[in-house]
């Protein structure tokens, strides 16, 4: 199932026609998914969206000023990621094994060690590309074309490409046999 | 996998490739992969950041995307992933038509593909991109199960689960997808070279009903640039060697002329005469993309 597939939240219980907060979800839910998938794995896209969507029910009535729907949408996704991560830090306090947790909005361990070990692991498969490879990858993605990588490293641009594509190679190969692993 | 690795050289192909990933489901792999790549710190930072940031440049990145900005302050968001999704944040909720439209556009979807349906991806997509569909696109065909097992495309589908029941504009239809197979593992450069042609003779299909449509003719310029890349850079492995460098080289010929005009298309100019701009852009490769399929029709 797919976030932008999600149904109607559980709690939904909405007035039809225009105006209601159904036509609000139509209208806006592919915009919460996008800001979510931002900031929360995919796969968690879809379950912060239904909490923020039960999140909005409750409190629109009460709360939006009636002024920018999509600004205070975020303001209320922003909130309850906030809370998740408040939530996450409080649950790793009691574990003594706990870690610094870097995907906001995720609140199963498992899935946070997989973020982390992702990134970790990337950098250890940039760390193994060597030389020149390392350094012409890192300058590409940091916006530089393959005449200034070639001009620094003192090879020919055609030598800065075929490096440039044999380090995607390895990468996606290393990046790849790791997924393998794990799953 | 690895989005980041996709970066465009040129940049004005880069600030194309940035307002889409805004626009695309999952931006946070990328600002993951910006992080680690680039040494990046991890920020948290919202709109107002972004607005900050943007300065002067925030209204006319509202109205036109990261083409308006200098390509240093562009080069600035991969060294600082974390603008992204700030800057998206402020789009979303101030962005003009131009946003709209992208995230307007078929292939825009918050959806991600199965394992699977990304291997089909794999497949599709240099087929895709080198006859100017988006992508994206395919991402969201296979991602609504567009494509049954086989791989062939239902087409006049619902667009969103939940929506009202829409269907593609004609023109967005998936029109690519019975081309499948183009660049699989076949080991005849003749096959390869007449179905590769048969895909980018279809730009005339795609673009002929953009009419004057400025904005979406640079969308499918910078796709079929981005197609381009991806052909030279990932396919046709299996060819021996004369053939794949001919094609080659008949693909980066047409690709260095689709970055000419790229550029043409992003110079500040009144609206007035981006009517007659976008009709001499659309000649000129209506005549390139002729010009190909003649050099890989000889080939054959």
């Amino acid at each position: 199932m797919t976030a932008s597939r999600a149904v109607a939240p559980r709690s939904m219980s909405l007035p039809a026609g225009d105006g209601s907060l159904e036509s609000l979800y139509h209208g806006h839910c592919h915009e919460l998914n996008l800001w979510l998938g931002a900031r929360v794995p995919p796969s968690n896209v879809e379950d912060a969206s239904q909490a923020v969507w039960e999140r909005i029910i409750s409190s629109y009535d009460t709360h939006f000023d009636g002024a920018n729907f999509r600004a205070w949408m975020f303001r209320i996704a922003r909130n309850y990621l906030i809370d998740m991560n408040r939530r996450r830090r409080t649950l790793a306090a009691f574990d003594e094994d706990s870690f610094t947790p870097s995907a906001p909005g995720n609140t199963d361990p498992v899935d946070i060690l997989i973020d982390e070990e992702y990134r970790e692991r990337l950098a250890a498969c940039i760390q193994g590309l060597g030389y020149p490879r390392k350094a012409i990858v890192q300058a590409r993605i940091a916006g530089d074309g393959y005449k200034a990588c070639a001009a620094a490293l003192k090879i020919t641009v055609q030598q800065a490409r075929q490096h440039f594509f044999k380090a995607k190679k390895l990468l996606e190969t290393c990046m790849h046999s790791h997924c393998a692993r794990t799953t | 996998m690895l989005d980041v690795l996709d970066i465009p050289e040129s940049p004005t192909a880069l600030a194309a490739w940035l307002d889409a990933a805004l626009m695309k489901p999952g931006l946070r792999s990328l600002v993951d992969e910006l992080t680690v790549f680039n040494g990046a710190p991890d920020e948290s930072l919202q709109a107002e950041h972004a607005r900050r940031w943007l300065g002067d440049d925030a209204e006319q990145v509202l109205r036109k995307g990261f083409a308006a900005l200098a390509p240093s302050k562009v080069r600035e968001l991969l060294s600082r992933p974390s603008l992204l999704p700030a800057v998206q944040e402020l789009v979303l909720v101030d962005g003009g038509p131009y946003w709209q439209k992208l995230r307007q556009h078929p292939g825009a979807t918050t959806s991600s593909p199965s394992g699977t349906k990304r291997r089909y991806l794999l497949i599709f997509a240099p087929i895709a991109v080198a006859a100017s569909v988006s992508t994206a696109m395919l991402l969201d065909a296979l991602a609504t199960r567009r494509i049954d097992d086989s791989g062939h495309a239902n087409r006049n589908v619902q667009m969103r689960g939940d929506g009202p029941a829409t269907t593609r504009p004609a023109e967005a239809t998936p029109w690519v997808l019975s081309r499948r197979g183009i660049l699989d593992d076949s080991q005849n450069p003749a096959e390869v070279s007449g179905r590769l042609a048969d895909a980018i003779q279809e730009w005339r299909a795609v673009t002929d009903p953009l009419g004057d449509d400025f904005d979406a003719l640079r969308t499918r310029l910078g796709e079929l640039w981005a197609g381009c890349e991806q052909l030279r850079t990932n396919n046709l492995q299996k060819l021996p060697p004369a053939s794949r460098e001919a094609i080659i080289a008949a693909v980066a010929q047409l690709q260095a002329c689709v970055q000419k005009q790229l550029e043409e298309l992003s110079r500040e100019e009144p609206a007035a005469t981006k009517r007659q701009t976008t009709a001499t852009v659309k000649r000129a490769i209506d005549d390139f993309v002729r010009e190909a399929v003649t050099t890989l029709r000889q080939a054959q």
